[in-house]
């Protein structure tokens, strides 16, 4: 019996245990109405047979929480309510942030008719959305099945971000976009725009005379924009919660008057940039890094100026299947002491494996190995390695020098006429033939 | 008033005014239409390939819906079969249920049959799995008759559940022979009311598709079972209605089938049998609206064709009733009705209240749908646009240059930025030739090389025309002051015009007074610029020759030393080989000879080393031998 009271003691322990230990893709789905599950069900199917857990909740539901015990409950958060006005429980614009801060990834979209909690909390991932009612309207590029505003737009894969890491490949069939336009800041380095409009497209509310200047016109209008953060947090905003839904994955699309594609290439964007935001895809990291000197295997406790180093380099990239040695060409090193001295373009030696020979600079001090990778789309690539770089050593400066050769001959004369002349000085004798002389 | 199922609809027509009519392809309808349903089949094709008897099970009644024929019955009769493995009312139910359906030989076993007559009998059973062993049972050929003991455990269970889907369920089992049903009956009035309405046009019970359509169907079951009218209103059962009809889209084999079963029983009851309408086409030339008249799955609701009247046609900008009380004209076509526009009905949007008086009482929706329409025209250029390039300070008529749609300004226009780019045109409807005012009338400048795109809202001037005058000089700041030749093109379109127009007027060459501004930030993701270092070049030195030189005259004196001594004649007989004597020179040699080491090689630790060992020789043979030459001096 006492063996049977241990081994429910240690079985419960261990049922807590797995309850603390979160998977790792444990996700938030906010919704406005739990229909937004059925219609949108395509998408959250995807999400599930890719391994992501996910907790759908009401977004003004009493008892959200994203953090616990200052630990965050889940990775990643999905934000499908666009006509939120508050949402409920310990959520906030405020506490989305801090997730965001605290590395948490976010896929939000919003409607013509977003909430201002939507609203705020775009500004603070660096986007505005445009007021409320606000369409996105293209009287050339809309859709046969338009309702008559022309807010049904087909996009053109052309005006995707050249990044098929988030987007996956342009060469699919045009998307189905409704619903608001979104602004981005162009100076600001962080914000990507994934999809913006055609020059012929604005965003206003259809159904106003346009009296003030847009919000959004030409390709300035953007419907998807995405946000790397300095933490590496990524954070999707789309205008229309429309793109992810089943209707515009399983619709034809045909632009009024043009041709007819059979079925949109909204799942295609949609499944590359989920597997983007929730970090399956554009994850890079250093596998391993190395120093010595040239014709050396191992790195010295100090270099000394002037010596040639070899620096090398493992970088891989996350796949469904494992980490896979990852490919570039434009991975740069940086040799710095405050200022970068020098600034050279790693070589691939092999697959993932990068390698660059430099001189080190005739300027002594503390120096760092730095690696700052960061390209569009994929995680920020940081590396530092800190080495001292000493002066020459007394008996390392240069001995034979050919303007010096006179000192150096002035001093040995001198040395052997020394040696000689004590020697005919102590032993000298005066001779015997002059004194008889005298 | 009746609930509505508003319904946006464009007809879009062609652009060649040779094509008289259009239809509307691909439009949504609120009802089920022929495309639904070959997408909602699509949907029971995948199911009817899973290896789970519930999508089997869903997907051969959805199939029977439709009226197809199950395409491969082996495979769906071993997959039952397998999944006869796993007791349980509903396994049993769904596999029971759907043998003679799919078509499969022989019968099941009795295995079955006994199970579900033994789980009838147990306390605290729920009302699914009442129903399924009910059903399940009849399915089996069972015969069933009434039972008080099963309608005591139905209220039971929901005395112990009353879950709206335990509900749905208890009504569809009190719908069964088992029970009078009358029981249950009068919860209709309460289950309804847990009801949520989303928008105010949409009724559904927490739980989505699935769980609305078991209550509903089983309401109307369990009604036509008692042959009362159930406690649903007709703008209730309207509201569940259009709930349904949006969830169209439903990607499931148990979805897709309830979807199918609730509006199969929508249409088909004695109660409630709800109709909508919507618009066939507009044919804004002929100035012709044809609408059809349905039931939820799309066909002709008994009874038709009815009378159908337009009550009233209001333009929404101004609220102006153009025409009411029209009478429709019934079609050939059951379900199809047509109407004229009263002629001058002018390009716009509407709303048309569109009545529909059955006779049939049970035939709901009819009055007052409310549907907004658009009347469509077509943009046509026909004045030449005005362009020219203006003196800021210049108010006096400028001399313009024209332009004929869809011609371009030959000559590249040239402006500065002491000048205004000034644009007058008129937009026109094609049928009427009336000027008219479209939500989109921008001007575009791109630039030709960088392709950076300015667009600009022209304002409407006095006469209905529109006009853009464009201060360079003060625009110049968003012109990123780059200069260069820029694409003018003006973009108009609005959503109830049929065509929209791009049309590239001119190329205007822009110049700035101020420089260009250099793009200021750096884009952190591109590939930074290099970094040599460059080391100290190394101090300049005399050539080799010099030093040679004077090497060589460095050792002149010695040899002077030496030549003279050789004249002089040297005699050192003084020197005797004693110990002393030669340590003293030895060790002198060898310093000397250690300081080129140190030239050579050695470093001032080493020489140290050495030199501390040779000087102590050195000093005592030194001490010695000159004592010993001083002794020699004194005898």
């Amino acid at each position: 019996m006492g063996y049977r009271h241990v081994y429910l003691v240690f079985l419960s322990v261990f049922c807590a245990h797995l309850a603390l230990v979160h998977s790792e893709n444990e996700t938030l789905v906010l919704l406005d109405n739990l229909a937004i599950k059925e219609t949108h069900s395509m998408f959250f199917k995807s999400l599930k047979e890719r391994g992501y857990s996910l907790t759908f909740k009401l977004a003004d539901d009493a008892g959200l929480l994203l953090s616990k015990y200052g630990g965050f409950l889940y990775d990643h958060l999905i934000i499908f309510a666009p006509s939120v006005e508050e949402f409920g429980g310990a959520l906030s614009v405020q506490a989305v942030a801090e997730f965001i801060d605290g590395g948490g990834n976010v896929l939000v979209a919003g409607s013509s008719m977003s909430g201002d909690i939507l609203r705020e909390l775009a500004s603070e991932c660096g986007f505005e959305v445009d007021e409320e009612g606000a369409a996105v309207i293209d009287h050339h590029n809309y859709d046969v099945k338009d309702q008559g505003k022309h807010t049904l737009i087909v996009a053109d894969p052309k005006n995707l971000i050249d990044a098929p890491v988030i987007v996956g490949s342009r060469n699919i069939p045009p998307l189905l976009y409704q619903g608001t336009g979104l602004i981005a800041d162009s100076e600001n380095p962080l914000v990507l725009q994934l999809l913006t409009g055609d020059s012929t497209s604005y965003s206003y509310i259809p159904d106003q005379p346009i009296k003030e200047y847009p919000h959004a016109v030409g390709k300035n209008t953007l419907m998807l924009a995405a946000l790397q953060a300095r933490n590496n947090a990524r954070v999707v905003f789309s205008g229309a919660l429309y793109f992810f839904s089943d209707e515009a994955f399983t619709s034809p699309v045909q632009k009024n008057g043009g041709k007819k594609f059979e079925v949109s290439g909204n799942r295609d964007v949609a499944t590359a940039l989920s597997k983007w935001v929730f970090k399956e895809s554009g994850v890079l990291r250093v596998k391993s890094t190395s120093h010595h000197k040239v014709g050396e295997k191992q790195p010295p406790a100090a270099y000394t100026i002037m010596d040639d180093v070899v620096f090398s380099l493992e970088i891989e990239r996350k796949t469904s299947t494992g980490w896979v040695p990852h490919d570039a060409d434009d991975v740069q090193l940086e040799f710095v002491r405050i200022d970068p001295f020098v600034r050279t373009t790693l070589k691939r030696t092999k697959p993932g494996h990068y390698e660059a020979v430099f001189k080190i600079p005739d300027v002594y001090g503390v120096y760092q190995f730095k690696v700052d990778y960061s390209r569009i789309g994929y995680t920020t690539l940081y590396s530092s390695t800190q080495v001292s770089v000493r002066p020459l050593e007394h008996t390392q400066y240069e001995r034979f020098i050919a303007s010096a050769y006179p000192y150096y001959a002035s001093a040995f004369s001198m040395m052997f006429g020394v040696f000689v002349f004590s020697f005919v000085f102590l032993h000298f004798k005066d001779e015997p033939s002059k004194t008889k002389q005298e | 008033m009746a609930s509505l199922i508003k319904f946006n609809i464009i007809c879009t027509f062609g652009l060649l005014s040779t094509l008289l009519a259009t239809l509307c392809f691909g439009l949504e309808t609120p009802y089920i239409s022929v495309q639904d349903k070959e997408r909602l089949k699509n949907v029971f094709t995948v199911g009817l390939t899973t290896k789970d008897a519930a999508s089997i099970h869903y997907s051969v009644l959805g199939y029977k819906l439709l009226n197809q024929k199950i395409p491969d019955s082996k495979e769906i009769c071993k997959v039952l079969t397998d999944s006869l493995s796993k007791e349980g009312a509903d396994t049993y139910f769904y596999v029971s249920s759907t043998w003679k359906e799919a078509g499969c030989p022989g019968t099941l076993p009795p295995s079955i049959s006994k199970y579900l007559s033994s789980l009838l009998l147990k306390d605290g059973i729920s009302t699914s799995d009442i129903y399924h062993a009910v059903e399940g049972l009849r399915s089996n050929g069972q015969t069933i008759t009434k039972d008080p003991k099963i309608e005591k455990a139905i209220q039971a269970a929901i005395k112990k559940d009353d879950s709206v889907s335990s509900l749905g369920y208890a009504l569809h089992a009190a719908s069964l022979p088992v029970t009078d049903g009358v029981f249950l009956f009068d919860r209709i009035e309460d289950i309804i009311f847990q009801a949520d309405e989303v928008d105010g046009k949409y009724l559904q019970f927490e739980g989505g598709l699935s769980i609305t359509g078991l209550v509903i169907s089983g309401i109307y079951k369990l009604s036509a079972k008692v042959n009362k009218t159930p406690a649903i209103s007709a703008e209730q059962a309207t509201k569940f209605s259009n709930y349904f009809v949006t969830r169209k889209s439903v990607q499931t084999p148990k979805g897709a089938w309830s979807l199918l079963n609730v509006l199969q029983t929508l249409t088909t009851n004695k109660f409630h049998r709800p109709i909508v309408v919507s618009v066939r086409n507009i044919d804004s030339v002929k100035g012709v609206m044809s609408i059809d008249v349905t039931d939820l799955l799309g066909k002709a609701p008994t009874g038709s064709p009815f009378p159908v009247t337009l009550d009233s046609l209001s333009r929404i900008s101004d609220n102006t009733v153009v025409a009411s009380k029209i009478k429709f004209e019934p079609l050939t076509e059951k379900t199809s009705y047509q109407i004229k526009f009263p002629s001058g009905t002018s390009s716009g949007v509407y709303k048309a209240v569109i009545s529909v008086t059955p006779t049939d009482q049970a035939i709901i929706g009819g009055a007052n749908n409310a549907i907004e329409i658009r009347i469509t025209g077509q943009l046509a250029v026909t004045d030449p646009l005005l362009i020219a390039a203006v003196d800021s300070d210049h108010f006096l008529q400028p001399k313009y240059n024209k332009v004929v749609f869809p011609e371009k300004l030959p000559q590249v226009l040239e402006i500065d930025s002491h000048q205004r780019l000034a644009l007058r045109f008129n937009l026109k409807e094609k049928s009427s030739g009336k000027p008219i005012i479209v939500h989109q009338a921008f001007v575009r400048l791109s630039h030709s090389v960088t392709g950076q795109e300015l667009i600009f809202v022209s304002e409407k001037d006095s006469n209905n025309g529109y006009k853009l005058d464009l201060d360079i000089g003060a625009k110049s700041n968003e012109f990123g002051s780059l200069p260069g030749v820029y694409n003018l093109e003006i973009i108009a379109g609005d959503s109830v015009l049929s065509n929209s127009l791009q049309w590239h007027v001119a190329d205007a060459k822009l110049s700035f007074s101020g420089d260009a501004k250099p793009k200021t930030t750096q884009s952190m993701f591109s590939v930074k610029p290099e970094i040599k270092h460059l080391f100290r070049e190394p101090e300049k030195r005399p050539p080799v020759f010099v030093s040679n030189l004077f090497t060589g005259l460095v050792f002149v004196p010695l040899i002077i030393l030496f030549i003279l001594w050789f004249k002089l004649g040297i005699n050192v007989s003084n020197f005797s080989l004693r110990l002393s004597t030669l340590g003293f020179h030895l060790g002198l040699g060898s310093i000397f000879a250690l300081f080129v080491c140190f030239w050579l090689k050695l470093n001032m630790f080493e020489t140290l080393k050495y030199l501390l060992v040779i000087g102590v020789i050195t000093f005592l043979s030194a001490n010695k031998l000159l004592s010993s030459i001083a002794a020699k001096h004194k005898s």
